[in-house]
């Protein structure tokens, strides 16, 4: 008698905290913050805003346990980025100096905090922060490792064959009415960019199969991704809602902007208005040969597969930036030649002018820029090589007694090794690739004095604002005069009379 | 990796035919601090020239960049940069020609103003230009950066020394630059 309210009672404390687990989570409630809500969304997750947390793979709502786990693997992840950023700091041995510091406190937010006061403080014991950097490193390395297991590792070790997507999610998609707009605007994309001749050699390269577009809330400063975990081009919904926005008349564009305040709105009206999806297309057709670009590396090289299977750290691989932004001017530099109306001076149009101005210099600002907003992430290939040779060599000391063990690490081992040799692989096919694109990009801009003096007449003739006219003419003629093109400066010459 | 690591390996790898060096505050001595930054002697084999460094700053080794002859120089937003012309673009070689086409880099064509000034017997050309950052993929909206140029011409080429820091707060590192600018002897 006595036992049962005693049953009782323990039964309503503790099932609680036994079933919390199948309790469908929240992610208002739950522990996400603006970082991990960027994380999540950056690899595809929706975060309704009815708290429902949809899993990329399934589509549904997961419970709390899964949001747990899948947050807690994503802080993981940020933490061991950013360990390995300072092991690599620390392996020299020597002080560290204001520019390592300032690094460390760009991370701090993903290092224990007792790591981050050791760094931070000039007078501390270093041979310390380095153990004590070394076994955090070893404690996150072990939390991935204890949650693989035997067929992971042996599905992770099969080497990715060329032209297979490896373990990625198969459909981007969560709704008929996301698949329907992003199949139009997935045509009209082929369609637009089609019409260039460079566009079409950059659809080629995909054998004319774009991979999916998504419109999605990025939330961070992404107005665009290539997704490789989902092979998928996502794009910020506020940027294409801006696009149809822009593309109505100024009396309209207040209210068009009221009645698509919703994504569900959005998608309908782009899927009743191809010539919503047009313009959106129009407005970042520049923008999504960049991303076609990636969707084509992701072809070309094993690298984003392995870093989908986890073999190879999460990165943004610098390089890969340079090759993207470079195909992306050689693809406006082609408009410019062939339907100079179609190219806006927007931001895209200023980066191939500084790129033609100074490639070198060009360069090093992107770098830099991209390095900033992604600190973790934002990497030249031979510091993923670095970090990737580091996580091989701790599965080397790794001890092994048992034949279970011994499997597991000569798994791991065959996997980390393969991920070494394809970044070697991938530095070498780099540097012969930005010497073909810069030779393309040589031979382009010993042409593009023309093509911008003709470019700038053609703005200056259509606009209406006067001050534009003449800034824009003023420009023609500096073009045209650096090009000596003696046809253009008398229609520019002409032009201006009219002004006057 | 910054300037003092860099600099010791290479003092390191040298050991062999040196008398072996002391600490890396003994091989690269301080020679000067400018506006509290202790500034060390830098060499550039590949690029051919030398100059002072921020010896606490971030160095961009030159075999990161593929093609690139010269050095950069960074800390957090500021970046100083050493480019050797023509290797950094075949096209351009001539010094004034470069500095008086800096309206091409402008979308509306504005041309800095180009001062000539003679530091240690040469010539050079001094501009700059003030502009929002390269990020065209953001949505993050940055305030503008200010672009410092010094333009060195040598036989054949010329050096471009540069200085990007945020518009804000750029006179706290432009002392460095300049010290590197006063400094700076190309060897080609």
């Amino acid at each position: 008698m006595v036992r049962a309210p005693l049953a009782l009672v323990v039964w309503l404390t503790l099932a609680p905290a036994v079933y919390a687990g199948d309790v469908q989570a929240d992610w208002r409630r739950d522990g996400v913050d603006d970082r991990v809500k960027q994380a999540l969304t950056v690899k595809g997750w929706r975060l309704e805003d009815d708290g429902r947390a949809l899993d990329p793979k399934t589509k549904s709502p997961v419970t709390k346990a899964v949001l747990d786990k899948t947050v807690l693997d994503l802080r993981q992840d940020a933490r061991r980025a950013a360990l390995e950023t300072a092991n690599k700091m620390l392996a020299s041995g020597k002080p560290l100096e204001k520019a390592d510091r300032d690094r460390i406190q760009a991370l701090s937010e993903d290092l224990p905090p007792a790591l981050v006061k050791a760094l931070l403080d000039p007078k501390s014991d270093l041979a310390k922060a380095k153990t004590l950097a070394s076994s955090e490193l070893d404690a996150v390395a072990a939390y991935f490792d204890g949650g693989r297991s035997l067929a992971d590792r042996r599905a992770a070790a099969a080497p990715v064959s060329a032209g297979t997507p490896g373990p990625r999610v198969d459909l981007p998609y969560f709704s008929a009415n996301e698949k329907a707009a992003g199949e139009k605007l997935r045509a009209s994309a082929s369609a637009v960019i089609g019409r260039d001749p460079f566009g079409k050699t950059v659809l080629s390269r995909l054998g004319n199969d774009l991979p999916p577009i998504v419109i999605e809330d990025q939330n961070g400063p992404v107005v665009a991704q290539y997704d490789f975990r989902r092979r998928a081009v996502v794009l910020d919904r506020a940027g294409v809602t801006d696009s149809i926005v822009g593309a109505a008349p100024p009396k309209d564009r207040a209210a068009l902007r009221k009645s698509l305040a919703t994504k569900a709105a959005l998608l309908s009206y782009l899927d009743a208005h191809p010539d919503a999806v047009t313009a959106v297309v129009k407005d970042n057709d520049a923008l999504l040969v960049h991303e076609l670009t990636h969707a084509w590396q992701d072809l070309r090289d094993p690298v984003f597969r392995e870093m989908a299977r986890g073999n190879l750290p999460d990165a943004q691989p610098l390089e890969y930036e340079e090759e993207a932004y470079k195909t992306k001017n050689l693809y406006i530099h082609s408009k410019l030649k062939n339907d100079p109306a179609s190219v806006k001076m927007d931001g895209e149009f200023s980066d191939y002018l500084l790129m033609n101005h100074g490639r070198e210099s060009w360069k090093q600002e992107l770098f830099r820029n991209l390095s900033e907003t992604s600190p973790a992430r934002a990497l030249p290939v031979q510091t993923v090589h670095e970090f990737q040779t580091a996580r091989a060599q701790k599965a080397r000391g790794r001890a092994a007694t048992t034949a279970a063990d011994q499997q597991k690490k000569a798994l791991d081992l065959l996997a980390l090794t393969r991920g070494e040799k394809q970044l070697a692989e991938l530095s070498t096919a780099h540097a012969a690739r930005m010497k073909a694109l810069d030779g393309e990009l040589d031979t382009a801009k010993a042409g593009a004095y023309q093509l911008l003096g003709s470019y700038y007449l053609v703005q200056a003739l259509a606009t209406e604002r006067s001050a534009d006219r003449s800034a824009w003419l003023d420009q023609a003629e500096r073009y045209a005069k650096a090009a000596d093109d003696k046809v253009l400066l008398e229609k520019i010459r002409k032009a201006k009379e009219k002004k006057e | 990796m910054n300037i003092g690591r860099a600099l010791l390996l290479a003092v390191l790898a040298l050991s062999a035919c040196k008398k072996a060096a002391g600490t890396a505050a003994d091989a690269f001595p301080v020679k000067d601090t400018i506006a509290g930054v202790p500034m060390i002697e830098f060499d550039s084999p590949e690029a051919h020239f030398s100059c002072l460094a921020p010896r606490d700053w971030g160095i961009v080794p030159e075999k990161r960049l593929q093609g690139y002859k010269g050095a950069a120089f960074t800390l957090s937003d500021v970046s100083i940069s050493i480019l050797k012309y023509p290797e950094s673009s075949p096209d351009v070689k001539d010094a004034r020609k470069f500095a008086e086409s800096f309206w091409q880099a402008d979308v509306n064509g504005k041309q800095p103003d180009i001062a000539e000034e003679n530091i240690g017997g040469a010539t050079v050309l001094r501009l700059h230009i003030e502009r929002e950052p390269l990020i065209p993929h953001s949505k993050t909206k940055r305030p503008p950066v200010r672009h410092d140029f010094v333009l060195v011409p040598v036989k054949g080429g010329f050096y471009e020394i540069s200085h990007s820091a945020p518009a804000a707060s750029y006179q706290k590192t432009l002392p460095v630059f300049e010290a590197i600018v006063r400094s700076f002897k190309p060897k080609s």
